[in-house]
């Protein structure tokens, strides 16, 4: 059963019981909430994704609920919840799935240590996976947001699951987080992208997320080899070039962008160097999502552009 | 003193005592089987991992011709300089041994070298 098979009453239901569970492979979520606004986004952004038995052993139980007392009403604020307990500051109730969203992220990040979690977004083509670490405003999402809308499949745009024992990464296909002026440029770019309403005043901006692609939704369960490690940079007006880069400074950024990095110590350390050796270094300055998609069918193609 | 003599103040004979001292410290590396290094063919940096603190590092040329020269023998900065000289030709010898030392200090912070006084 998918979301999509759950009528508006089961899935507002399911979540004011506490009884949807999501598969996000590798991981289950179990969600709560009693924001009728948050069903509609679920439904609208995980579409695609599998809903596993209310009884199924789920990961993290998480739940984002409207405040108690006067917040309940006056100015309503939301909260996300962890195993029950309260995380985070409340934040205004038409933020929830974006609290969701980040909360999820949380999760995945504190405890998926089974994984080198990487902040990066993850692309694929032919079984070879690029991997796009930058710290915010890089224009990573953006950027990914725009090549799996030219024929590469989505893995993550925020958190690429590197497995240490098989040496092959894994994404949860998961709704991509845009941000400001990117929510115009990729409405631009693909008319067709099913988003949410933008949200104002978070402390990113202006936050929208985009539904994934059916197709990498369907796919997430298989992982890939990592080929390539690509450093985004937006530029305003700047021509494309894809560059060679210093293995050891792309070794620094990506532990830096790791959130677990130092979890692994001495083995984190093996790790990031693993992947390196598997990959060629690059970094990519773009101002336009059309010579970006050139550039990387280039990249695919075995040619520098 | 009379009025018109040159004066030395007291705050730079102290600067000039411990420059003096800081330029006469031996240097020696530490031994490297509490770091692990990697290194690529095409990349003139390497990275370091500390075991002792779990910090990791970037290790660029001159830090890395440092600890080659110290891992033959203990030498002061100004016996370095002299080594390095080749190296260094763009700056100028003032500015290479403030570099030198400079780093020097980063590297004992880092715990990849140690000092003793003369």
């Amino acid at each position: 059963m998918k979301v999509s098979d759950l009528s508006t009453i089961e899935l507002v239901g399911r979540l004011d019981q506490g009884t949807l569970l999501l598969d996000l492979h590798p991981f289950v979520a179990r969600i709560r909430s009693d924001i009728p606004s948050l069903a509609s986004d679920i439904a609208a952004m995980y579409a695609d994704f599998e809903v596993p038995d209310p009884d199924r052993f789920a990961d993290f139980h998480v739940e984002v609920s409207r405040e108690h007392g006067l917040r309940r009403w006056i100015k309503p604020h939301a909260r996300f919840y962890f195993d029950g307990r309260p995380s985070f500051i409340p934040l205004p109730v038409h933020q929830a799935f974006a609290m969701l969203e980040w909360g999820l992220n949380w999760c995945v990040a504190a405890h998926g240590h089974q994984y080198l979690i990487i902040h990066a977004a993850v692309i694929e083509k032919d079984g070879k996976a690029a991997i796009l670490p930058a710290p915010p405003g890089s224009g990573k999402s953006t950027l990914c947001a725009g090549l799996i809308h030219c024929g590469w499949r989505l893995l993550s745009d925020e958190l690429g699951l590197y497995d240490v024992e098989s040496g092959l990464i894994f994404g949860m296909a998961r709704p991509v987080n845009l941000k400001n002026t990117s929510l115009d440029v990729i409405k631009r770019f693909v008319p067709a992208a099913i988003m949410t309403e933008p949200v104002p005043d978070t402390t990113k901006g202006t936050v929208g997320l985009m539904r994934p692609p059916e197709a990498s939704v369907q796919q997430r369960r298989e992982p890939a080899q990592p080929t390539w490690i690509v450093l985004p940079r937006y530029t305003r007006d700047a021509a494309a070039m894809m560059q060679v880069h210093s293995p050891a400074q792309t070794f620094m950024l990506l532990a830096d962008q790791s959130f677990n990095y130092d979890v692994h110590g001495e083995h984190g350390f093996k790790t990031v160097g693993r992947l390196i050796d598997q990959c060629s270094c690059h970094q990519f300055t773009y101002s336009r999502l059309e010579d970006a998609d050139r550039a990387f069918q280039t990249l695919l193609a075995g040619d520098l552009a | 003193m009379e009025p018109g003599q040159d004066r030395v103040l007291p705050q730079q004979q102290l600067d000039r005592q411990n420059l003096l001292i800081v330029s006469l410290r031996i240097w020696s590396r530490t031994p490297l089987d509490q770091f692990l290094f990697k290194e690529w063919a095409e990349d003139d940096d390497v990275v370091a991992f500390s075991k002792r603190s779990g910090d990791t590092h970037l290790l660029s040329p001159l830090p890395l011709a440092l600890l080659a020269l110290l891992g033959k023998s203990p030498e002061t900065s100004r016996s370095l300089l002299d080594k390095l000289t080749a190296e260094l030709t763009q700056i100028e010898p003032d500015e290479a041994f403030e570099l030198i030392e400079t780093t020097l200090i980063q590297l004992q912070d880092i715990g990849l070298v140690t000092h003793s006084s003369p």
